[in-house]
């Protein structure tokens, strides 16, 4: 009997849940199967989402979100807008930086878990329509990678944080935009 | 036998209220209602408790739920409230925002979650962010009906 019962709340409680999917593993990559790399930006803009309110008046931290903002155009341009591209699928890309966490090359390397973290989002538009056609969060981190002495070294030594964030950006962008999942 | 039956239902129940929003992706903030504030609360891809949908509380009331990937709008009366997403085993974070007439207040929801060795502890942090970025990343989100 009670075997009975067990099969009962099995059989109902597939039943229910067939109704309403669980979406344990969402499809997260839009242009799956689309060649990525025919992607080009008419039209690209970069967004300052950060409230740094905080940051005024503060040339440091003013110095290096301009470095980094130069530098991101230039490698989004670099990736997005390139002239050689044959059968180009056109897109509006806007970049909204959501968050900005920077302190300098030295402790980033002391701090694990990334002192310097770009978060973004990249949004793909079809320029005819203004159609979302594809958004992404993406992060960048740059952080320590060991060793007190040989950190500091490091950091003195490789201070062009600005461009490896805004590679790191872009790079990490390309690899969801390549992404079969 | 029985309880293990009573475990399984509860179980397949518990699954049932689980999964993904099924309305339709952000597209624009709508305008606030008359008099009212609007908060805009949403919650990015994240692995912890995607299978979870967080209920959502209002000074302790709740609002309604919230998927992985979900937003969700909800119009709130001028004035400080306290708003806190719960789930199973989370740990407690309410945060207390303020809302002013005519405004939207724009919230992201992050899964934090700290592991150890004896089993890890998660908690829903809320943070306000600017409309710029919520719009931006509310279109990875779709609408909670």
């Amino acid at each position: 009997m009670s075997r009975l019962f067990l099969c009962f709340v099995v059989f109902f409680g597939l039943i229910a849940c067939s109704t309403q999917p669980l979406d344990l593993n969402p499809i997260s990559n839009p242009l799956k199967g689309v060649d990525t790399q025919r992607l080009v930006a008419s039209d690209l803009s970069i967004l300052w989402g950060v409230d740094d309110s905080s940051f005024q008046g503060n040339p440091k931290y003013a110095d290096s979100k301009d470095a980094y903002l130069k530098e991101l155009e230039r490698v989004l341009i670099a990736s997005f807008q390139r002239a050689d591209v044959a059968e180009p699928i056109d897109v509006s890309l806007t970049f909204t930086i959501s968050l900005y966490r920077r302190i300098g090359a030295v402790q980033a390397r002391w701090i694990e878990g990334g002192g310097n973290t770009i978060k973004g989002t990249a949004v793909f538009r079809n320029p005819q329509d203004n159609s979302v056609m594809a958004a992404y969060v993406v992060e960048a981190v740059y952080g320590s990678d060991g060793g007190l002495i040989g950190a500091a070294l490091q950091g003195l030594a490789d201070t062009d944080v600005e461009s490896k964030l805004a590679e790191q950006t872009v790079q990490n962008l390309r690899k969801k935009l390549s992404s079969k999942r | 036998m029985k309880n293990i039956a009573v475990l399984l239902l509860v179980v397949f129940i518990g699954g049932c209220v689980t999964g993904a929003p099924q309305g339709d992706s952000f597209s624009a903030v709508r305008d606030v209602p008359q008099g009212q504030s609007q908060l805009y609360l949403y919650r990015l891809h994240g692995a912890v408790g995607q299978a979870l949908k967080y209920k959502v509380f209002i000074d302790g009331e709740q609002k309604g739920l919230l998927g992985n990937r979900g937003y969700i709008v909800i119009p709130v009366s001028p004035g400080k409230h306290e708003i806190e997403l719960k789930a199973p085993g989370y740990k407690k974070n309410p945060v207390t925002f303020d809302f002013e007439a005519g405004e939207n207040v724009f919230i992201s929801a992050i899964t934090d979650y700290k592991g150890g060795i004896l089993g890890g502890s998660a908690k829903v942090v809320l943070t306000e962010v600017t409309k710029v970025v919520a719009e931006a990343e509310m279109t990875t989100t779709k609408e909670e009906i």
